[in-house]
C-alpha cells in the first residue's frame, strides 16, 4: 500500500473537481485555453502529452485521446454527465480514526459527528488493514504532564474563539496571568490560534485594544470567553497586526558558527529548523546559520545555543554573544 | 498534429519518491547549496540530474516559499532557500511535493471511464441525456452503470467499460467530429491491465475486494454528515494534519474532503484546487522536514501491524548506503529534535536497534524471511493465535525502561541533579523543569532549591538538557562523578571557544 501513488495526482483531483462542478453548474466550464492556464505543471512533454490527450487532439491512430470531455461553444463540458463519486482511501480512513480517538478531536466535532464517523469506519470492510495505532508508536514526550486537559470550559472557550476568528468578530476575554493578574473582560481582536505540540497547549495571538499590540495568551488561563461583534475594516487590522509582528522581528539575525563533528550539523539543524534560517558553507569544515527571529523568541534560542553546547559559538550580534558568554562563565564557575 | 513521444524529455512526475526526498530535505535543512556542493555530498548523480531536480522541485513547491539568491562567493550560481516564518506561511508546503507521482495516460483514461460508471441507486442518472437535444440520437438508454454497492467481477467491468468507452468515442465523433478507433477500446482494457488496475485501486482501497473474485466501490464514509459537519471535519483534519507525526494521509484527506463537499454540498470555490487554507491556527516549532519521510513511516508503520520483516538502504553517519534487514517493532518520535525513529531486530546481526526514518530508502517487505527465523529473538512458543503485537510491545518496554529520550545502554542509574534559582526566576525555571522532565521526579526544598532525579539507561543523554539551564544546574558530583567531569570539560571548552579562558 503505497503512500505516494499516481492516483493522488494533481491532474487527478483536478479534472474530478472539474468534471463534478461542471455536472452540477455547467456555467462553471472553462474554455480550453482557461483549462490549460488552470492545470498546474510546466509545459513539459510528458504533460503536454496529458493536455493534447485530455482536449482530444489526437488523431486517434497513433495516441489515443482520452475522450472524457467535449468541445461545445467554445467550452469543455464533460462526454458522461454523470458525476465522479469521491471516496477516501485506507491510508486516509486509518488516520481519521487514529485522530479521532485524540481527545482534541473533540474540541472540533460535537459527539454526535464523531460517532456517524466512527460508526461508519467500524463497518469499514478494510478496517483490518488500518496500520495506524497508538500501541504501535512510542511518544516521547517531553514530559508526562504536558497534557492538554480538556474541560468544558476549556472546549466551549476554543470554540467561541475559533468562531471570532473565522467570522472576523473581535472578543471579550478575562485573562489570569502567569504573574497572578487578572485582566476582567478585556476587547480583543483575535489573530490566531498557536498550538504547540511540545507542550500540547494553545495560546491565543490576539491585539488587546487597550493595549494596542500583539500579545500571547495561553487558552488555559482564559475564563468568561464572549464573541463580540464584527471587526470594522477586518482587511486592515490584519496588515496592521503584521507590520506590528514585523517590528519585533530582529532586522539582525543572530549569527552562529557550527562545527563539523559529532552530527552537531544535523542536531543544530533540527533545533532549529522551525526558524527562518539561512546556512552557508564557511569552508574551514564549518557552517554558518543566520537565524532570524522574533524578539520573543531569544531566549529560546540562546537556551538551544547552551543545549548544544561547543560545537556551535555565536558569532554576532555583539549582545547575544554576551549573555552567552555571560551564562557559559556563570555555569563553568557553578561547578568548579 | 500529433506530437511523438520523445521519452527522453523531462518528466516532471516521478515514480518514486526516493528520487527527490534527499535533495528535498537538504535543501530544507541547509539550504544555500551550488549544483556542485550537491554532487560531491551524492545528492545528485550528475550535474544534469541536479538541473532536473531543480527543475522539478520549483515545478512542486509554490514559488512564495523558495527563494532564490546570489551567493557571496564568486564562481557559484543560484542557490536556494525554503522560507520558514511560522507567522507568514503556516501551511504545509513540503506537503504539495506529495501530489506529483507519474502515471500514463491509459491509467488516466482508465480511472475516469471507472468512475464515471458508477451511480447512486436512488437518483439513477442517464449520463447522455443531454445528447438527445444536441444530435438528436437517443443515448441514454444504455444501460452501462454500476450501482455503488453492486458487487462485479473483472470480466464483468471489462465489458461496460468498453461500452462507456466506445459510447464516449461516437459521441465525440457525433459531437465535435473527431474520428474514432474501434479497436482502442479491445486494446485498452485488456484483462491483464483492468485487473492490474483494480487490484492498485483495492489495495489503495477506493475499490474494495469483497470476495475471491468481486469487487465494488468502497464506502462513502460521509454519507451521514450534513455540510455544516462536514466543515467542522475539515478543520479537524487541517488541524491535526499540520501537528500530527503523519501529515500525508491527512493531507490527502482534506484535498479529499473538498473535492466531497464540491460534489455534493455545490459550494461555489475560485479555485478548483485545494489550495491550503488555515486561517485559524499555526504552530509553535512547526517542523516540516518530517513530510519528507511520510511515506517511509506509512511503510513501516504497515510493516508493524503486518508484522512483516522490511528491508532497505540506510544511509550510515559516514555517508556510505548499508543494506538492512529487520523486523520493525516500534514507531518511535522524538520531541526534543524533532527526529522519528524505529525500533528493530537486526537479522544480520542478531541485535536490536534504532534506525532513524530520515536515513532509511528502497524500503520494501523482506518476503524471504520467513518464520521461524522471522521471529528467532522470541523465546516463547508462537502458535497461530499468539498476540504478535502484545510480544512486540513486552520487548520493546524491556528494552527500553528508564530510557530518557532515545539513546538505550548496557545499565541504567540514578541521576541526581541540584538546581538553584534566584526569586524573580524561581516559578518561571520550577515550570519549565515540570515540562521538560521526562520521568524524572522534582522535589522542592524551598529558598529557590529544587532536587532532581531520575534513573536512566544514559547519563550522557541528560548533558544538552543540563546545559539548558546554564549556571542554575549544578550534577551531583557523588552520585554521578563522571557526568559532573563531563559537564565540567563542556563548560571548559566552550570557555575556550570564547577565548574567555586559555
Amino acid at each position: 500500500m503505497e503512500l505516494f501513488n499516481k492516483y493522488k495526482n494533481k491532474n487527478f483531483a483536478f479534472i474530478t473537481n472539474y468534471i463534478n462542478s461542471c455536472v452540477n453548474d455547467d456555467s462553471l466550464a472553462l474554455t480550453e485555453d482557461e483549462l490549460r492556464t488552470q492545470l498546474s505543471g510546466a509545459s513539459q512533454s510528458s504533460f503536454e502529452e496529458f493536455l493534447l490527450a485530455l482536449t482530444n487532439a489526437y488523431d486517434n491512430i497513433e495516441s489515443y485521446n482520452a475522450n472524457i470531455l467535449y468541445s461545445q461553444d467554445d467550452l469543455m463540458l464533460p462526454l458522461r454527465q454523470i458525476p465522479i463519486p469521491v471516496r477516501t482511501s485506507i491510508a486516509e480512513k486509518a488516520w481519521l480514526y487514529y485522530i479521532l480517538q485524540n481527545s482534541k478531536s473533540d474540541l472540533f466535532i460535537e459527539p454526535a459527528t464523531k460517532q456517524k464517523l466512527i460508526s461508519a469506519l467500524e463497518n469499514d470492510i478494510d478496517q483490518s488493514r488500518y496500520p495506524i495505532k497508538s500501541e504501535y508508536i512510542d511518544f516521547r514526550s517531553l514530559s508526562p504532564d504536558n497534557k492538554l486537559s480538556i474541560t468544558n470550559e476549556l472546549s466551549v472557550n476554543f470554540k467561541t474563539i475559533v468562531s471570532a476568528i473565522k467570522q472576523h468578530r473581535c472578543l471579550f476575554v478575562t485573562n489570569t496571568t502567569f504573574s497572578g493578574q487578572i485582566y476582567k473582560d478585556q476587547e480583543v481582536y483575535p489573530y490566531k490560534l498557536e498550538y504547540s505540540a511540545q507542550f500540547d497547549s494553545f495560546s491565543l495571538s490576539c491585539y488587546p485594544l487597550d493595549i494596542k499590540r500583539p500579545v500571547k495568551m495561553n487558552l488555559s488561563n482564559l475564563s468568561a470567553v464572549k464573541l463580540g461583534d464584527e471587526i470594522v475594516d477586518y482587511n486592515g487590522f490584519l496588515s496592521d497586526f503584521e507590520k506590528q509582528l514585523k517590528n519585533i522581528k530582529e532586522k539582525v539575525p543572530v549569527s552562529i558558527k557550527i562545527r563539523n563533528q559529532a552530527e552537531a550539523y544535523d542536531r543544530c539543524a533540527y533545533l532549529f529548523s522551525s526558524f527562518d534560517t539561512f546556512c552557508y558553507d564557511k569552508g574551514d569544515d564549518s557552517l554558518i546559520m543566520n537565524i532570524y527571529y522574533y524578539r520573543f523568541q531569544k531566549d529560546e534560542i540562546i537556551r538551544n545555543i547552551l543545549f548544544l553546547g561547543h560545537y556551535v559559538k555565536v558569532v554576532s550580534p555583539k549582545n547575544i554573544v554576551d549573555e552567552v558568554v555571560s551564562n557559559i562563565s556563570a555555569a563553568y564557575n557553578a561547578c568548579c | 498534429m500529433a506530437k511523438t513521444k520523445n521519452t527522453h524529455a523531462f518528466q516532471n512526475d516521478i515514480k518514486h519518491y526516493d528520487k527527490i526526498r534527499d535533495i528535498l530535505r537538504y535543501l530544507y535543512m541547509y539550504g544555500s547549496s551550488s549544483k556542485e556542493e550537491l554532487v560531491e555530498k551524492k545528492l545528485s548523480k550528475s550535474i544534469s540530474s541536479f538541473y532536473d531536480t531543480k527543475q522539478r522541485i520549483e515545478n512542486y513547491i509554490d514559488g512564495e516559499y523558495l527563494q532564490e539568491h546570489k551567493s557571496k562567493e564568486k564562481g557559484s550560481g543560484k542557490k536556494y532557500r525554503f522560507m520558514y516564518d511560522p507567522f507568514i506561511c503556516p501551511v504545509n508546503y513540503l506537503a504539495d511535493t506529495y501530489q506529483n507521482c507519474s502515471y500514463v495516460i491509459d491509467d488516466f483514461i482508465f480511472y475516469f471511464c471507472l468512475m464515471q460508471v458508477f451511480t447512486d441507486p436512488d437518483y439513477r442518472q442517464k449520463p447522455y441525456e443531454y445528447v438527445a437535444d444536441e444530435c438528436g440520437k437517443e443515448y441514454y438508454e444504455i444501460d452501462d452503470c454500476i450501482d455503488y454497492m453492486h458487487e462485479f467481477t473483472i470480466n464483468d467491468l471489462i465489458t461496460t467499460i468498453q461500452i462507456v468507452f466506445d459510447t464516449n468515442q461516437a459521441l465525440l465523433e457525433a459531437l465535435n467530429g473527431i474520428p474514432g478507433n474501434d479497436e482502442q477500446s479491445e486494446l485498452l482494457f485488456t484483462l491483464p491491465k483492468v485487473r492490474a488496475r483494480i487490484q492498485e485501486l483495492s489495495d489503495i482501497g477506493i475499490i474494495v475486494n469483497t470476495s475471491k473474485d468481486t469487487y465494488r466501490l468502497s464506502d462513502d464514509i460521509f454519507a451521514d454528515l450534513e455540510a455544516d459537519e462536514l466543515k467542522d471535519v475539515q478543520l479537524l483534519t487541517q488541524f491535526f494534519y499540520n501537528c500530527s507525526f503523519l501529515t500525508i494521509p491527512g493531507y490527502y484527506l482534506s484535498a479529499t474532503i473538498v473535492e466531497y463537499a464540491q460534489s455534493n454540498f455545490i459550494e461555489e470555490t475560485d479555485s478548483f484546487f485545494n489550495k491550503q487554507e488555515n486561517p485559524v491556527f499555526f504552530y509553535k516549532n512547526h517542523r516540516l522536514q518530517n513530510v519528507i519521510d511520510d511515506d517511509i513511516t506509512w511503510a513501516v508503520l504497515d510493516a508493524i501491524h503486518n508484522t512483516n520483516a522490511i528491508q532497505y538502504k540506510y544511509r550510515t553517519k559516514c555517508g556510505f548506503l548499508k543494506e538492512c534487514t529487520v523486523l520493525p517493532i516500534k514507531l518511535v518520535i522524538d520531541y526534543q529534535y524533532g527526529r522519528q525513529y524505529f525500533f528493530c531486530y537486526d537479522y544480520a546481526y542478531k541485535v536490536f536497534n534504532m534506525q532513524r526514518l530520515s536515513s532509511v530508502s528502497e524500503i520494501t517487505i523482506a518476503r524471504k524471511i520467513k518464520r521461524p527465523q522471522k521471529f528467532e529473538f522470541i523465546s516463547e512458543k508462537i502458535s497461530k493465535d499468539t498476540d504478535l503485537h502484545r510480544i512486540y510491545n513486552q520487548v520493546y518496554s524491556q528494552h527500553f525502561e528508564h530510557v530518557w529520550n532515545i539513546a538505550m545502554s548496557e545499565k541504567a542509574s540514578t541521576v541526581l541533579i541540584h538546581f538553584t534559582f534566584p526569586e524573580g526566576e524561581y516559578q518561571k525555571q520550577l515550570n519549565r523543569i515540570k515540562s521538560t522532565r521526562h520521568h524524572g521526579l522534582i522535589t522542592e526544598l524551598g529558598n529557590g532549591h529544587v532536587d532532581f532525579s531520575v534513573t536512566v539507561q544514559s547519563e550522557l543523554e541528560l548533558v544538552p538538557w543540563i546545559r539548558g539551564y546554564g549556571a542554575y544546574a549544578v550534577v551531583d558530583a557523588g552520585t554521578n562523578p563522571d557526568l559532573a567531569a563531563k559537564l565540567k570539560t563542556d563548560w571548559e571548552e566552550a570557555m575556550k571557544q570564547y577565548g574567555i579562558i586559555q
